[in-house]
């Protein structure tokens, strides 16, 4: 890529946009050749960032100050200097080591012949523009780049560093471009619940985060009882029957995947009031959690109503289930009939049920020595 | 002319077109037709045939007061606003 349309300056005319101090000084030239003044492989330090130009030499900080000069051991800004610095132009130069002119640049691997420019103009201009860029770059990214170098198991080279920096630029886009959906979407969901409710379920969903769903009961009851349902905000478990005081009788957790809040209240409140079949799929598909009676939460029992497979709709065994559950006017888990027939009278017992007979009875201290009963 | 993909909320839809809504990620995506453009009407029977098939169920939604939907099993060209839910399932 050629350089054009590009004015030339020189470093003392151009402040380093971009960073606090102005101007680079070169402090250290140890190892370098020709008695230290023309480092030519040399890293550039500055806070976290480390711009490694070795060829086997040692580093060279360079650190910003408060006038923009460049100083090197012989007091002039040498083309050496900034060919090593700025890695992406090369400067060949006809004649010897410091020479003042150059006839070719090189930048990015795309040679061009720079014509009647001096040195001192020439170099500075692109060199500096260099340097502007990178650290323009690594400015705008902040702390994040320290960031990066730190949580880094080894220092990372400027390329890897600003090659990390655009990738987490990306990513940090794409975030936010899918929050900015993801709001969007859950809006959209909201505008068509809302189309779906009555002016008081809105009110309540507005001040009491849940709204109110009452339905017919189930026909083989016969009773005429309506049944009411609270659908509170939120996705898993949501789905409360009520009694007409309010109490929670039975909790379900049922819900659609991958769609907005919205949209999961209002496939609920959907299947819940459509018809008897959609409501009984729904208590089917469901997980039912129901409390006892006078036990509050603490002796919650999970109920699996069907099978997932979604294929297989068992509805007359989920009906009998179903009927079994609403003849109690409240459902508790010690009504439940007994899983094992009663054993009969005289049966041998095991060993480990005399023990725990026996721990029931008279406490675990009794129990350890009770063999027989 | 098929009918109109719209991904956007509204009230009541445009010029009293017909309209389904399919719940997604993207909060729904509205499908519209007017009943006496055929082409339209075949393009929303085809695609509540396809949702339908895809396992999505289908409400049939009237009213502004919060009535209870309807179940569809098959498409009608006279339902004003149609919504479809995607399966569920037990959490």
């Amino acid at each position: 890529m050629p350089l054009t349309g590009l004015n030339q300056t020189t470093i003392t005319t151009v402040p380093l946009t971009g960073l606090n101090q102005t101007t680079i000084t070169r402090q250290q030239t140890t190892g370098a050749p020709n008695g230290g003044a023309l480092p030519y492989g040399w890293s550039v330090v500055e806070g976290e960032i480390e711009i490694n130009g070795g060829i086997g030499y040692g580093p060279t900080l360079i650190v910003a100050q408060n006038t923009a000069t460049i100083t090197s051991t012989t007091g002039t800004m040498n083309i050496d200097t900034w060919n090593e610095w700025n890695q992406i132009y090369t400067l060949s130069w006809s004649g010897t080591s410091g020479a003042t002119s150059c006839n070719q640049i090189h930048y990015g691997g795309w040679p061009f012949t720079a014509t009647n420019v001096t040195t001192a103009t020439a170099v500075n201009h692109y060199a500096w523009n260099v340097w502007n860029d990178r650290h323009e770059r690594i400015r705008e990214a902040g702390t994040r780049a320290q960031e990066i170098q730190r949580y880094s198991r080894r220092k990372l080279t400027e390329e890897e560093l600003l090659a990390a920096l655009e990738q987490e630029k990306i990513a940090r886009e794409q975030a936010e471009k899918r929050a900015a959906e993801a709001r969007m979407a859950e809006k959209r969901a909201e505008d068509l619940l809302r189309l779906c409710l009555s002016p008081q379920q809105i009110e309540d969903l507005e001040k009491k985060k849940c709204f109110y769903v009452e339905i017919e009961g189930p026909s083989f009851m016969k009773s005429g009882k309506k049944e009411r349902y609270r659908i509170d905000r939120g996705s898993h478990g949501n789905v409360k029957q009520i009694d007409d005081k309010g109490s929670i009788i039975r909790s379900f957790c049922i819900q659609p995947s991958g769609v907005p809040a919205g949209d999961v209240l209002l496939t609920q409140k959907l299947w819940l009031e459509a018809s008897e079949e959609t409501r009984e799929e729904f208590w089917a598909t469901a997980n039912i959690t129901a409390p006892p009676a006078n036990c509050g939460w603490r002796r919650r029992g999970v109920l699996r109503a069907q099978p997932r497979d979604k294929n297989a709709r068992p509805f007359s065994h989920f009906r009998m289930a179903l009927a079994r559950r609403m003849a109690a006017s409240t459902f508790a888990l010690d009504k439940m009939p007994a899983r094992r027939p009663a054993r009969k009278p005289g049966a041998v017992r095991s060993r480990a049920h005399m023990r725990r007979r026996a721990h029931r009875i008279c406490g675990e201290g009794s129990a350890r020595g009770v063999l027989w009963w | 002319m098929t009918s109109e993909l719209i991904n956007e909320a509204f009230d009541s839809p445009p010029d009293g077109k017909h309209w389904m809504a399919i719940t997604d990620e993207t909060g729904d995506t509205k499908v519209l037709w007017s009943k006496d453009n055929e082409d339209e009407v075949e393009n929303a029977r085809r695609t509540f045939k396809d949702m339908v098939k895809k396992g999505y169920t289908a409400f049939h939604v009237t009213g502004k007061r919060g009535e209870a939907g309807e179940q569809m099993r098959e498409f009608d060209p006279d339902a004003e606003r149609i919504i479809f839910t995607k399966p569920q399932a037990g959490g």
